[in-house]
């Protein structure tokens, strides 16, 4: 397990991804102090640079299945699908910011710098083999997104979600820590090969430490993903933050987090005394969370807060994906396959949501109330954000259908039906609260204010961002297969 | 072929959305006309090139989709989806013909959601590939969502939400129970397919059939709409412009009854001979409740919504006593309802633009001066109540005719709706039309335009033409309606369908 490697120049392609995009961070840091400050703007573009030149880097990177750094990262199919999925959140966040980090004063060169390490944490989080990699992963991508939540300094909400999400997510982690602590006791080993190789010939004593370091791993886990019953933090956090960020929250660390969860599962899912007992707390979590976050949904009437209760829902569905890998060998492809394909719908559903919500918020406002009318002020992009809508409810012919129906017959594959009728159900119920963003935009009036002050210009980036995410939207649709034939 | 017929509205669509910028610009309403009048066309190319003897689809065309699923682009047509493609593309032409003048603001969004909405039926009607039939199925209900939503009256929010909810509710159903289909189909062949043509070789056991039928006849069943799942519809109907509600009545219920002609009796024929009595019966109660619920409106349009729910009831009960005469009969009577109730949609809208009321209270004595649209008015509500001569003569007659030989107390209950159906619409057109004019309100209302005429016309022509000399339509039914027998194997199977045929239609009263 910890050959070294022996051709060097192998090695520095198997990690240039990452290291390369840790030195573009700091470089965007450096340049930002010693840039005059009406050259400082040039460091959303840098970044957007950045995360294409990672994108050239992993395709080579990705070209030879490898484990670098002795085996605690893994480049193998799934982590490279991770990876694609996070650089497009990452690059269309970039996208959809430049305006909002105008409005709000937020400085340029921390903005961009935070994003990056924010996005390498999710990047070695999808590769990650071995636990203590994976625990820093996630604590790179955790310290980032803390300070970039509250970024906004001068907005006590702002600041009040970052504490929040700080204190809790400091909470979860000493969960995820504890949890490592009881599989490396009982397996003597954080590697996640090494610890589905050991598991079979545990005693009675270390299965049982085991299941209670899996099942705080869970709960961890349950807290990044915004799971039921550990859901709590999300609106607060998502309402808080500046609105691109809880964009990146709500996408990126979504991907990373279950790219992550996808490997621990995977590392006991073998093993024969596993497989009975972690999917019924699975099942539980999954129809909590869809059941939750739908119902609640429909009494927001901010956007943020819909979102973020739309996206605990959203993890309840792609949570049965996981249950299916636990649990069900024979459909483990499948369900793989479907958890890759829904990240990526989700990815850009919500971005093209969020893109909207930005191109038409105002300052410190995002209530729904505010688009009544869009459809007649600015059609365009009344229709962007329609098409989100419908794509997140789940109607042909978007991606957001394809993703459904993958996860749904991956769960009826595996023989759980009423599971599949219950989060089918529940997806009914979010219809009422998606349709209804539309019917403010397309049936309501718009107020006299909103028709009389013209909006301010949606700006190119934006523009660019929501254009290539409705397309995606529509075209993976259409042609599911062009995303999962990549490779 | 027919991707163009499915696709020509779409593209129009397309266009539209992409070309207009002026707000009183008269180009949407034209153009749009022009492109569902091309479609309709289209579709009577078709009819002259479609051979009524041969068996099984015509026009196929199927290309590979998404291979690793099994899901292919499989269209097909025979005689049960080329009459509702007419249909389709007549109803569609006339309500955009019915809206020039009733539509006065976002023209523009208005036509491109009346296009894409006809491209969602026809590809409903077409699909023989179960997931690309799924996809249609919903991509008809949102530009129905938004023309109830923008373009309804007052209620229209509550009308459009609940309408999209109880759909909803039944397509994911329909989703668990294609998906269900689609792992049998993946034990039976070794690959998973969609392929309906393929499916329909699939045999199932009567247990599995059970569980499946209902997750696919839940879907259609609120969609028709039958007893009890019918609450939907009214406010629908009610709220929608005039052109929805049109689409509504005319061709968006039919695509239930298509459902399960197309997909649940032959895919799961033992579990329908199972399920045939209960539904059967909810069939009688939603005809004998619509018919007694329209006798208590005061609202015209909701009376016909509520005729509706009766009417639907009459086509279900007629296919579900599975022989030739009965299922022929649902069939044809699903283009007599397009056309009746689409008819009588189209006259209230006429009268409520120029009133904006639907109350019949606030109408009578109308016949004095409104003589061409009491004339027209009167020949289609016979039509929707039956009258020998008229379309809806032919449909009722073969149903009762089948259900008699099937259940006669069936037959005695389905034959008391008709002569509710009388009671209420003569009810209707005597508050409306006979009395004394005495609102001054109505003394001075134009009558029908050139483009309302234009509208109606077709429609009582086709009354006329199938009440009195139906054949070529049974011609082109009875292979579909004799397959279904088939699959059903009743006793009748034995005598020849033909004969059968040539018996009911000899039976009509002379001509």
């Amino acid at each position: 397990m910890m050959s070294q490697p022996t051709v060097p120049q192998l090695f520095w392609v198997e990690v240039a991804p990452f290291v390369v995009l840790c030195i573009w961070a700091l470089a965007i840091i450096l340049a930002d102090l010693f840039l005059p400050a009406e050259r400082r703007r040039v460091a959303l573009p840098l970044g957007f640079l950045g995360v294409v030149l990672i994108a050239y880097l992993s395709i080579q990177a990705f070209e030879i299945p490898g484990n670098p750094f002795g085996g605690m990262l893994t480049l193998d199919t799934f982590a490279f699908f991770c990876i694609v999925v996070i650089l497009v959140g990452g690059g269309l966040t970039i996208l959809i910011s430049p305006r909002y980090v105008q409005r709000e004063h937020i400085p340029h060169g921390e903005y961009t710098a935070l994003l990056l390490f924010a996005m390498l944490g999710m990047i070695l989080l999808a590769v990650s083999n071995e636990l203590i990699t994976l625990l820093l992963s996630l604590e790179i991508l955790s310290l980032s997104l803390y300070i970039l939540t509250g970024i906004e300094r001068h907005n006590p909400r702002s600041s009040e979600a970052a504490l929040k999400y700080f204190l809790l997510g400091a909470f979860s982690t000493a969960f995820l820590i504890m949890g490592i602590a009881f599989l490396y006791g009982a397996t003597g080993s954080t590697f996640l090969v090494t610890i589905a190789e050991r598991l079979p010939a545990a005693g009675q004593q270390s299965a049982l430490w085991v299941f209670v370091g899996f099942g705080l791993i869970l709960a961890g886990f349950c807290f990044k993903l915004a799971l039921a019953p550990l859901h709590m933090w999300a609106p607060d956090v998502y309402e808080g933050a500046p609105t691109p960020i809880t964009a990146f929250i709500a996408t990126g660390s979504k991907v990373a987090g279950f790219a992550a969860l996808w490997h621990v599962v995977m590392s006991l899912a073998d093993w024969q005394a596993m497989t009975q007992n972690t999917f019924y707390v699975l099942w539980i979590i999954a129809v909590f969370s869809m059941v939750i976050g739908n119902f609640a949904a429909i009494v927001q009437k901010n956007i943020k807060r819909l979102l973020a209760y739309s996206s605990i829902a959203h993890s309840g569905y792609i949570l049965i994906t996981i249950l299916v890998i636990a649990s069900v060998p024979a459909v483990r492809t499948n369900a793989t396959q479907a958890l890759l394909y829904y990240l990526m719908a989700y990815m850009l559903m919500n971005l093209l949501a969020f893109g909207v919500a930005i191109a038409c918020g105002r300052k410190g406002d995002s209530n729904i109330e505010h688009y009544a009318g869009l459809a007649r002020t600015s059609p365009l992009l009344a229709a962007a954000m329609a098409l989100a809508m419908l794509s997140l409810t789940g109607v042909p012919p978007t991606v957001g259908f394809v993703g459904k129906f993958y996860i749904f017959s991956a769960a009826i594959q595996a023989g759980y039906l009423e599971l599949a009728i219950i989060g089918l159900l529940a997806s009914v119920v979010s219809a009422v609260y998606y349709l209804r963003v539309i019917v403010v935009m397309y049936m309501h009036e718009p107020s006299r204010e909103a028709a009389e002050t013209a909006r301010e210009p949606v700006g190119a980036a934006n523009s660019l961002a929501l254009l290539v995410s409705s397309v995606m939207i529509i075209l993976l649709g259409i042609f599911p297969f062009w995303f999962l034939g990549l490779k | 072929m027919l991707s163009i017929i499915i696709f020509l509205p779409l593209l129009g669509a397309v266009i539209l959305a992409l070309t207009v910028r002026r707000k009183e610009s008269t180009f949407p309403r034209w153009g749009s006309l022009t492109v569902s009048l091309i479609t309709f066309i289209l579709s009577l190319a078709l009819l002259t090139r479609y051979d009524p003897t041969a068996i099984g689809f015509q026009f196929e065309e199927q290309c590979s989709w998404v291979p690793a699923w099994g899901i292919s682009y499989h269209l097909g047509i025979d005689g049960l989806s080329l009459l509702l493609v007419l249909l389709t593309n007549l109803l569609t032409t006339i309500s955009i013909l019915s809206s020039f003048t009733a539509i006065k603001h976002r023209q523009k969004e208005y036509y491109i959601f009346m296009l894409i909405l006809q491209t969602g039926i026809l590809g409903t009607f077409l699909a023989l590939d179960l997931f690309l039939f799924y996809i249609f199925w919903e991509l008809m209900l949102i530009p129905l969502y938004f023309l109830i939503g923008i373009w309804g009256s007052a209620d229209r929010i509550y009308a459009t939400m609940k309408f999209i909810l109880y759909t909803m509710t039944g397509s994911v159903l329909m989703l668990v129970g294609i998906l269900m289909l689609y792992f049998k189909s993946v034990a039976a062949f070794g690959h998973g397919t969609f392929d309906l043509v393929k499916l329909y070789e699939l045999g199932l056991g009567a247990h599995e059939q059970f569980w499946m039928f209902l997750a696919l006849f839940f879907a259609f069943a609120i969609k028709v709409p039958l007893f009890p799942l019918h609450t939907w519809l009214p406010d629908a109907h009610t709220e929608a412009p005039t052109a929805g509600s049109i689409i509504l009545a005319g061709v968006l219920l039919k695509t239930g009854v298509y459902g399960i002609l197309r997909f649940c009796i032959p895919l799961f024929p033992l579990a329908a001979r199972q399920l045939a009595p209960a539904i059967s019966w909810l069939a009688i109660v939603a005809i004998i409740y619509g018919a007694l619920t329209a006798l208590a409106q005061k609202d015209a349009k909701r009376l016909v919504a509520y005729s509706s729910v009766s009417h639907m009831g009459f086509i279900i009960l007629g296919i579900f006593a599975f022989n030739l005469q009965s299922v022929s009969g649902g069939i044809i009577q699903m283009i007599n309802h397009g056309i009746s109730t689409g008819g009588l949609f189209l006259c209230i809208g006429i009268i409520y633009e120029r009133r904006h009321t639907r109350l019949m209270s606030d109408f009578g004595g109308l016949a004095q001066n409104l003589h061409k649209y009491a004339v027209l008015t009167m020949i289609i509500m016979l039509s929707s109540v039956g009258l020998p001569g008229l379309n809806g003569f032919i449909g009722e007659f073969l149903i009762i005719l089948g259900v008699f030989k099937h259940n006669i107390l069936y037959a005695v209950f389905a034959t008391s709706g008709v002569i509710l159906a009388a009671v209420y619409l003569l009810t209707m057109y005597q508050k409306i039309f006979f009395g004394p004019n005495d609102n001054p309100k109505n003394q001075k209302l134009a009558d029908l335009r050139s483009h309302e005429l234009w509208a109606l016309i077709p429609l009582v022509l086709l009354a006329f033409w199938i009440g009195l000399y139906p054949k070529p339509f049974l011609n082109i039914i009875e292979p579909a309606s004799n397959a279904i027998v088939q699959t059903m194997q009743t006793p009748h199977t034995s005598e020849t369908p033909s004969r059968f045929m040539v018996e009911a239609v000899h039976e009509l009263p002379p001509r």
